[in-house]
């Protein structure tokens, strides 16, 4: 296995490594997070110029024909700078469905805005009785004479309150937790019958609770096969899972990182808290967490860009399970080597924990990967 | 990146798997076709420079071999002896690369234990030197002495001379088969020799009487002895790639499988085994990462080491798991009335496993305590040094 860089994907990691230390405090972040937004349109803009928005797409598709390992490379750099902006839902997760399933007029109509930056999206594919359960839809598309009539509910839909364009599933036969008869559809955020409820999450982010009534869409707003969303949906959310596994894996570096920094400095009895073995054991566990994380996000991006298999999926599993208890543990030590200190709002560190945690059960969490894992 | 091997990388491969075949596999399994094999085509200690016997692989290429033949159940040699000993003696011996020492060892015809006295375990008679320049000789014991009783040479360290002494050694090499020479197998709790007769104890105690010592036994003096000791009392044969690489947990693992098969469990035990199967999956991943490292990067030392720790921790968990799996098999019976419709499941597995277990405990403690790796990596990520103390530097 090569797990060196080539020159282009070292510049990428570097460019966005110097936009976080010059454009991205902490502090920056923090009063970004208090707009009602909840990101910067001027950052988000940027990206655009910096042309990291069309990283992931082909070039084909007015993209830079990245692989998941630019997009890990990305995800990474952003967990290290908790950055809030909504890459994942509106490239990753949209973007990424586009780009699989989308026809050439769909990719026409939608892909150029999401790269130079205009338009937001959002998956709407979670249901609250659903769990992880991809299948599992009580949202129904029925044929009807122009297209097809929605009508359902999606919880916390990442990115919801700004998105402009929505990506749906809904069942368009068999029954609740069919596997056959899911399909994707693309739906304008301000088609009539589509209604939102938003909120911030617990890391910081946007979300929207969103409820499809009677809504009427025509047939070209279906993405992919009638019936054979599922597996389209399935690649998008494992994408993803490799994208927020990496965020979380940037996350974990910086805790571990701020934590050895903090322990040298802050002196209790008379000398540097470092000091005392066991927290310095602590630590050691802490960046060896950091680095199976690590490990295991390269082997599932080389996975992932050899195709999208079992093996592919398997890689993904594994991976999201050390993330969940990795990150976990770090979270959850960074904030003890803290001590109450870990727990403020002005200090970086408990946003890290909190985004660590949310991360952990986004798209799946520990149990369901584990088991996902033994079963493929 | 990429997982796919580079195309000379890949000949290295098609060429050793089709050795591995060869040699072991259709010439069922047998070890001396192996090493005579091995010996033939010059593959004993391929590691080796060339100038001293070996073929001057890379370190990417001696892995991929050592991972072929672990997983096909291939002798590797005597890892205390090719990757410890024999390296040292080529540092030392560099005036007489053609040493006797150095063609045994490098044709798997001798092997070597470290006789190092240990400052935790008493000796009934420390070494001491005897004679006087040109007729010296060794007297005393030291223990424990790992491998003493399957080894054919010691490496041994004497006392620190006397400041006016004109002793000109301090590493020395001791004739196991010589006259004067004694040895005695060491039983301890953690002894796998107490539960598989088949295997004598490995550690032991080497008595020394009067043992002569010819200039040509003399490695090196005391002011280099400590420097070309150090990398070696950190060796650990609990770290033979025998038993803790990816490619021989592997085989632990998919020994387990086998058991949990023939006794289907709960659920929770097919997790079990998915989560030793992700920790397999990193390990191996680590293990590939570090052969990229140069040595001169910060980050191998700290990687390196993570690796042997989560290695052992591995075999330990699956030895954990293949103990469970075994039930009240654990017990080794001797009496195969106990194990007669039990399948693969009776006293002789069970025999090994307990004594895998018992040994991964033993070495574990002995050489490589998570204490031990944890104290040498908080130096490594910078905490034991002198650090600034600025008081609540980060208090809001």
């Amino acid at each position: 296995m090569d797990f060196s860089f080539s020159d282009e994907q070292t510049l990428l990691q570097d460019s966005i490594g110097k936009f976080l230390q010059n454009d991205y405090s902490f502090e920056t972040r923090q009063k970004v997070i208090k707009e009602e937004e909840g990101f910067s349109s001027a950052n988000w803009k940027q990206f655009a110029e910096l042309g990291w928005l069309a990283m992931s797409f082909p070039e084909a598709d007015g993209g830079f024909g990245g692989t998941a390992v630019e997009t890990m490379i990305m995800m990474e750099q952003f967990g290290k700078g908790l950055v809030v902006e909504p890459f994942l839902p509106t490239v990753v997760l949209v973007g990424g469905a586009l780009r699989i399933a989308g026809s050439d007029e769909q990719k026409a109509a939608h892909l150029p805005g999401i790269i130079d930056g205009s338009t937001q999206a959002a998956l709407a594919y979670a249901e609250p009785q659903g769990r992880f359960n991809l299948a599992d839809l009580t949202t129904t598309a029925k044929k009807s004479a122009n297209g097809y009539t929605l009508n359902g509910y999606k919880a916390v839909v990442l990115n919801g309150p700004a998105a402009d364009l929505l990506v749906v599933s809904a069942r368009t036969s068999g029954d609740q937790r069919s596997e056959d008869g899911v399909s994707l559809f693309l739906v304008p955020a301000s088609a009539k019958g589509v209604s939102r409820r938003s909120y911030p999450t617990v890391d910081a982010l946007r979300a929207s609770e969103i409820t499809f009534d009677n809504v009427e869409l025509g047939s070209d707003a279906l993405l992919g096969q009638d019936g054979g969303g599922l597996a389209v949906l399935q690649q998008v959310i494992d994408e993803g899972t490799l994208a927020v596994g990496a965020e979380a894996v940037g996350c974990m570096e910086v805790s571990y990182k701020d934590t050895v920094e903090y322990c040298k400095t802050r002196e209790q009895f008379g000398q540097p808290i470092g000091k005392f073995q066991v927290l310095q054991h602590c630590m050691v566990d802490m960046f060896m967490e950091h680095e199976q994380a690590k490990s295991l996000m390269f082997m599932a991006a080389m996975r992932m860009d050899e195709g999208y298999d079992a093996e592919a999926q398997k890689a993904v599993s594994a991976f999201k399970v050390q993330v969940g208890k990795s990150g976990r543990f770090v979270g959850q030590s960074a904030v003890q080597l803290h001590g109450g200190m870990g727990m403020t709002e002005e200090l970086s560190i408990g946003h890290y924990f909190k985004r660590l945690t949310t991360i952990d059960t986004l798209f799946g969490n520990v149990d369901f990967h584990l088991k996902r894992f033994g079963s493929l | 990146m990429q997982r796919a091997p580079s195309p000379a990388l890949s000949t290295h491969l098609q060429t050793i798997k089709a050795f591995v075949q060869r040699h072991w596999l259709d010439a069922g399994r047998n070890p001396q076709t192996w090493c005579n094999a091995l010996r033939i085509v010059g593959w004993t200690v391929p590691h080796w420079p060339i100038a001293q016997g070996g073929c001057g692989w890379s370190e990417l290429q001696y892995y991929h071999w050592l991972q072929c033949c672990i997983r096909n159940g291939a002798p590797t040699g005597d890892h205390l002896s090719l990757h410890g000993i024999g390296p040292l003696l080529q540092v030392e011996l560099e005036a007489s690369l053609d040493h006797p020492w150095l063609q045994d060892i490098g044709q798997w015809r001798s092997t070597w234990c470290l006789a190092v006295p240990d400052p935790l375990w008493p000796a009934e008679q420390p070494l001491s030197l005897l004679g006087s320049p040109g007729n010296w000789c060794v007297s005393g014991t030291v223990a424990p002495v790992l491998g003493l009783l399957q080894a054919d040479w010691a490496l041994c360290l004497l006392p620190a001379a006397a400041k006016d002494s004109t002793q000109p050694f301090a590493l020395i090499a001791i004739d196991l088969t010589g006259p004067g020479v004694q040895r005695r197998g060491l039983a301890g709790l953690t002894e796998v020799s107490a539960v598989d007769h088949s295997t004598p104890p490995s550690q032991g105690e080497l008595r020394l009487a009067k043992v002569p010592l010819p200039a040509s036994t003399w490695v090196t003096s005391a002011a280099t002895a400590g420097a070309l000791l150090n990398p070696l009392r950190a060796f650990a044969p609990a770290l033979d790639p025998q038993r803790i690489s990816s490619a021989a947990l592997a085989l632990e693992l998919a020994d387990l499988a086998q058991l949990n098969g023939e006794n289907p469990d709960a659920e929770a035990d097919v997790q079990a085994h998915a989560q030793l199967r992700i920790d397999l999956l990193a390990l191996e991943v680590l293990e590939q990462r570090l052969l990229g490292l140069s040595p001169a990067d910060p980050s191998a030392k700290p990687l390196a080491l993570m690796q042997q720790q989560r290695a052992i921790e591995l075999q330990a968990s699956i030895t954990d798991a293949q103990v469970a799996a075994l039930g009240y098999y654990l017990l080794p019976f001797e009496d195969p009335i106990h194990s007669h419709n039990e399948g693969s499941v009776g006293p002789p597995l069970a025999r090994a496993k307990v004594a895998a277990l018992l040994e991964s405990r033993g070495l574990a403690a002995a050489f490589d305590s998570v204490a031990a790796q944890h104290s040498e990596m908080t130096t490594l990520l910078g905490l034991s040094a002198d650090q600034s103390s600025h008081k609540d530097a980060k208090k809001p």
